[in-house]
């Protein structure tokens, strides 16, 4: 007897092998955590290694996207940049969701005057501009990666929680939810075994919606001084060094900026593949 | 051969014609130059920070100081070389013979930029305001002086509680811009709105955006000035400073990033001048600031400032030409003492001193050994999260590896590290320092016990003597020994390595002359203006 | 109606009101003396005390916060570390970034608008295909750098466009244009492609609707089904894209404005927050809480007005 939940399963994944650009953002997805995890063992020299006689060099044997001012590898610092990149892309949306999920279900499950403050707080934080809340939080805490995936999962939650509250808010319409109240079930078994997991394709495609997003964050926050901090590369830093070298060598911006934009679009791709195959109208 | 009266008569006239033709040519050439610059015109000069208050009373930053010299004469100034020279006073101060009274003479005939008088009444009353004034920053630059007399129009008398040496090298800096008592008596935040004795008067401000100053009717000596107005644009971010001067859409640039330079030289509109500053960039040394600043100093412990031999070998594995070559494309001059060569007390300071602009990595591992220190490691605090700092940063990390130092850099907002260097939370601080005309203004603040700059908490008996001595001689010759003596410990024990002086780069549009900075690094507009 | 503004009002008056606390404490909590921010070169403890009494950072916090608060709604919001009144700042500063996010909302609206409405028409043709992607390379292009690249290529290379910097309107119309453009295309990039493709959706949605079937089975013309449609539903979609974009665009008009050195109110509030002023950050974070609480009222309202299934139900989309 097949189980319904692996029926699901299989039939999403053929919708998905139907789609050629949702396999071509997986992988080139997956290339970038990869490369992001095994770095130390990719990458041809280390982040921070110096060559005062090779500086600003082209395209080489040696070197295959040429040094920067410092004479560092500039693939070797795209590879190991990917790190901050993913970190923070992943990482601050997971915590996005881990805050935002439990606090939206709650605000729309049990509504009333619960749902009217936790409305009012998410309306206060969305009131800062998310960049001004990152920099103060950068300001506070120190500028560094972990407090900018921080300051990027405060930016993100808003707007998630008021994802989790939309469908929390429709689901508990449900039947089998009204069911389950009527039979005189907890609420906390509710909210996990029936509303939980019936969300989960919208929050599956929201985190894929959020990761590039979040990845561009992390750029901006490097770029501006307040994530990762030198020596550590990131693509964002790595461009704001750029900056100072632009009519002498342009290529130092392009390459990473490059490297930001591939990243983000393979996870748009992906999270557009997602949302497309878990739409209840998609019929093929 | 016969010629005829007539004729010579007419040859001479002929003669006597291109005779003077030839003088008028050769007059007009000599005043080509002046006659030159056009009048009217507003400059634009894109600088590189933004100033703080306009009230030369609490005013900080170096910045500000190139805005003032547009709009507030001093009692004294500097000339190009560096020497003090009278501006609204007529002469160089006449001290007493103990060394407690100075007698100034001021200017008659010259109003303040609000249309009222300036006399030593105004010279008086400004004094007084900078020593008195809550939260003033003068006080301290002039708290020798005691009272201040103006017994008649054109004369001041300072009496001071102690001899002061640095007085008039102060009187040449904001401490000596006078401001017009109508304005102070106003009520008003004279910042909002400064009046002063100046070639250029303010007209308005908006913060973070730009300031603007428009020619003075009441100058003394208007007929020199030729723009009618400058303004001076906050442009912080050094690459889109270069593209507007390239661009025309200012005139004059202030400090180019060492990679615009060449740029810049090779662009056929643009001049581009060299100051070499009086000012220094180096490391500050934590080794007593257990506390605080100004809390009683004790060895903080750490590798660093245990012991001297690590110190040693720290400024021994930098190699300060190639820091210059990659931080800063050899623009800057690398040196390792805090008096810059331009300075006339720089020779006679740092006679008998050795200074190795390279590394000599083999006495700096000797040198990690003697320490006895297994894996010394020291936390670089820099001043700021500038691509440039950071460059820095990562150049001194790689080039102590090499020796076996390990150093950590941590990036720091400019004023969260100043915070946490008074604090004494810090190893080693990458900072430097504006520099000031008197060595006093570059030593003193920074290695006195009393010193109210003094980060590494040194502090030695021998040391605060000297410098107090020294502040106390009035003839060149005693504060030279005096000075060079002080070098000595400070290159012995290093509270702070010195890596370089900045050379500041200005570029200048060709459209415009008359432009001129001094070793000051402070850009001087008052007799600029456009072409013909 | 009536009661749903009001509702909706309060609302935002709370809003405002927790947000200037959260302002107010964020601030305080920032490390570093501000006396030391004030005093760049100078250090002197007695100068450093004087500073601290007369910004009154030795009082009690609430006091502080009263004092300050009471101020603000006069208007006065304090003099900055330059001795400036913050107000004046604000109201010099604020109409920039104005201009700015109006330009950028006019070049992403009539680029994504647009392009949608097309997508839509022609779904599953070339033209869709290439608008999509275009869409999702907007989406996932870096703004900033975005702005470096066309900073190389249009100022730099070929000198069609100045690099940096900003007349105002009134001095120098055409200058003022050209300054802009570029900030504008950049900022109005992401607005664009999010817009695309919520119009293409909607579009989608309503042609395929039963009103429309009716319309076209009584004959009327395909360009009067699509125009009638396609000006309704844009507008609702815009309207709800622009308020959830609205954050984005603040965040956007920062980085935008430090790129291309606008001397507007985003910039100004990263450089307060770098300069550690506190008095002069206090007043503009502020000041962009309650503009985005007001903003929000207004598209709420628009909203509103257009769909009127929210009004009577009092259902919306928070």
């Amino acid at each position: 007897m097949i189980n319904p939940r692996a029926r699901r399963r299989r039939l999403l994944r053929k919708r998905f092998l139907r789609r050629p650009l949702a396999i071509v953002g997986l992988l080139v997805a997956l290339t970038f955590v990869v490369c992001a995890i095994f770095a130390p063992l990719i990458a041809p020299y280390s982040a921070s290694a110096t060559d005062f006689n090779a500086l600003l060099a082209h395209s080489s044997r040696h070197h295959p996207l040429g040094t920067d001012e410092l004479g560092r590898d500039v693939l070797s610092r795209i590879l190991w940049g990917a790190r901050a990149s993913i970190e923070a892309g992943v990482f601050s949306t997971l915590l996005a969701m881990a805050v935002a999920v439990p606090i939206g279900i709650v605000a729309g499950y049990y509504r009333g005057w619960i749902d009217a403050v936790i409305a009012r707080l998410t309306d206060v934080l969305l009131a800062f501009p998310f960049l001004i809340v990152a920099v103060g939080l950068a300001a506070i805490l120190g500028p560094s990666l972990t407090n900018a995936t921080i300051a990027l999962g405060i930016g993100a939650a808003p707007a998630l929680i008021r994802v989790a509250r939309g469908e929390a808010l429709a689901l508990r319409e449900e039947d089998y939810v009204r069911a389950a109240v009527a039979n005189g079930a907890s609420d906390a078994r509710i909210l996990v075994r029936h509303v939980l997991p019936n969300m989960l394709s919208t929050l599956i495609v929201q985190t894929t919606v959020a990761i590039p997003a979040a990845i561009i964050g992390e750029a901006v926050l490097s770029f501006l001084g307040l994530g990762v901090q030198p020596p550590t590369p990131s693509w964002g830093v790595m461009l704001a060094d750029a900056q100072s070298y632009l009519s002498q060598a342009p290529r130092l911006a392009v390459y990473p900026g490059i490297a930001i934009f591939l990243c983000s679009l393979s996870f748009n791709l992906l999270g557009d593949g997602l949302r497309d195959i878990l739409d209840p109208r998609t019929t093929r | 051969m016969k010629v005829s009266l007539r004729r010579f008569a007419s040859l001479a006239l002929v003669a006597a014609c291109v005779a003077a033709l030839a003088a008028a040519v050769a007059a007009a050439r000599t005043t080509r130059s002046t006659a030159d610059i056009r009048n009217g015109g507003t400059l634009t000069i894109g600088l590189a920070e933004e100033p703080d208050a306009l009230d030369p009373t609490l005013a900080r930053t170096f910045v500000g100081r190139i805005v003032f010299l547009a709009m507030c004469e001093k009692l004294y100034d500097l000339d190009s070389h560096l020497n003090i020279v009278p501006q609204l006073a007529t002469a160089l101060p006449t001290v007493s013979k103990d060394k407690l009274t100075y007698t100034i003479k001021v200017r008659s005939g010259v109003q303040f930029n609000d249309g009222t008088a300036f006399n030593a009444a105004a010279v008086k009353t400004t004094l007084e305001r900078d020593l008195t004034l809550k939260g003033s920053v003068r006080a301290s630059e002039i708290s020798p002086i005691n009272s201040v007399d103006a017994p008649n129009a054109t004369t001041v008398v300072l009496h001071l509680k102690s001899p002061y040496s640095p007085l008039t090298a102060q009187l040449a800096d904001r401490a000596g811009m006078v401001l017009s008592p109508k304005a102070i008596a106003s009520g008003g935040t004279f910042a909002q709105n400064p009046v002063c004795v100046g070639p250029f008067m303010f007209k308005d401000r908006v913060a973070g955006d730009h300031i603007t100053l428009v020619k003075s009717p009441y100058y003394y000596d208007k007929a020199k000035v030729h723009l009618a107005s400058v303004v001076y644009r906050i442009m912080t971010d050094p690459s889109s400073r270069t593209q507007a001067l390239r661009a025309g859409d200012i005139q004059v640039e202030d400090r180019i990033q060492s990679t615009d330079v060449p740029t810049l030289q090779n662009d056929s509109g643009v001049t581009v001048k060299k100051a070499i500053t009086i000012g220094y960039q180096g490391l500050t040394i934590n080794i007593g600031n257990k506390n605080g600043l100004l809390k009683p100093y004790s060895n903080v412990g750490s590798d660093i400032a245990k012991s001297q031999y690590l110190r040693t070998a720290f400024d021994a594995a930098l190699d300060r030409t190639t820091i210059n070559k990659v931080v800063f494309g050899g623009l800057n001059q690398p040196d390792c003492y805090p008096i810059a060569p331009v300075s006339p007390w720089y020779k006679p300071t740092t006679q008998g001193l050795a200074c190795d602009l390279h590394a000599n990595v083999n006495l700096a591992k000797q040198l990690v050994k003697a320490s006895g220190i297994a894996n010394p490691s020291v936390n670089l605090m820099l001043g700021g999260t500038d691509p440039v700092t950071a460059r820095l940063g990562q150049v001194i990390q790689s080039m102590e590896s090499a020796v076996g130092i390990k150093v950590t850099v941590t990036p720091t907002q400019f004023t969260t590290a100043l915070n946490r260097a008074d604090a004494g939370n810090f190893d080693a601080f990458a900072v430097g320092w504006s520099g000031r005309v008197d060595p006093d203004g570059n030593i003193f603040g920074f290695v006195a016990t009393p010193g109210t700059l003094n980060d590494s908490g040194f502090s030695s008996s021998k040391l605060d003597y000297i410098l107090n001595g020294a502040r106390k001689s009035l003839t060149t010759k005693a504060r030279t020994t005096l000075y060079r003596a002080a070098m000595q410990i400070i290159h012995r024990q290093r509270p702070l390595i010195y890596l370089y002086h900045p050379v500041n780069y200005y570029g200048v549009t060709k459209k415009v002359d008359g432009v001129q900075i001094y070793g000051d690094g402070l850009i001087r507009v008052n007799a600029a203006g456009y072409t013909k | 109606m009536g009661g749903f503004l009001l509702r909706k009002a309060g609302a935002a008056l709370i809003v405002v009101f927790l947000s200037s606390i959260v302002v107010f404490i964020g601030i305080r909590a920032l490390p570093g003396d501000p006396a030391v921010a004030l005093g760049a070169e100078n250090r002197d403890p007695a100068v450093m005390a004087a500073i601290r009494h007369s910004y009154g950072l030795d009082k009690p916090l609430p006091v502080q916060y009263v004092k300050w608060i009471s101020k603000a709604l006069r208007g006065d919001l304090g003099l900055d570390a330059r001795q400036l009144p913050v107000a004046h700042t604000i109201v010099t500063r604020l109409p920039i970034t104005l201009e700015l996010a109006f330009l950028a909302i006019l070049v992403g609206t009539a680029i994504g608008v647009l392009a949608g409405v097309i997508a839509a028409v022609r779904r599953g043709k070339l033209s869709d295909h290439s608008a999509t992607a275009t869409a999702l390379v907007g989406l996932s292009v870096p703004h900033f750098w975005l702005g470096l690249m066309m900073i190389i290529v249009f100022a730099v290379d070929l000198h069609w466009l100045p690099a940096s910097g900003y007349v105002s309107f009134r001095a120098h119309p055409l200058g003022n244009l050209e300054h802009l453009a570029m900030p504008a295309v950049v900022l109005g990039t992401g607005l664009s492609a999010v817009l695309m493709r919520q119009t293409r959706s909607a579009m989608l949605n309503s042609l395929s609707a039963d009103y429309v079937r009716t319309a076209r089975a009584k004959g009327l013309a395909e360009s009067v089904v699509i125009g009638k449609h396609a000006l309704r539903n844009s507008l609702i979609t815009v309207t709800t894209v622009i308020g959830l974009q609205l954050g984005a665009l603040i965040s956007g008009a920062v980085i935008t404005e430090q790129i291309f050195v606008i001397p507007g109110f985003g910039r100004l509030t990263l450089d307060a927050v770098n300069e550690r002023d506190y008095t002069l950050l206090q007043g503009v974070v502020l000041v962009a809480a309650t503009g985005y609480v007001i903003v929000n009222l207004l598209v709420d309202v628009v909203y509103s007005l257009l769909n009127p299934r929210i009004r009577v139900s009092g259902a919306t989309n928070q």
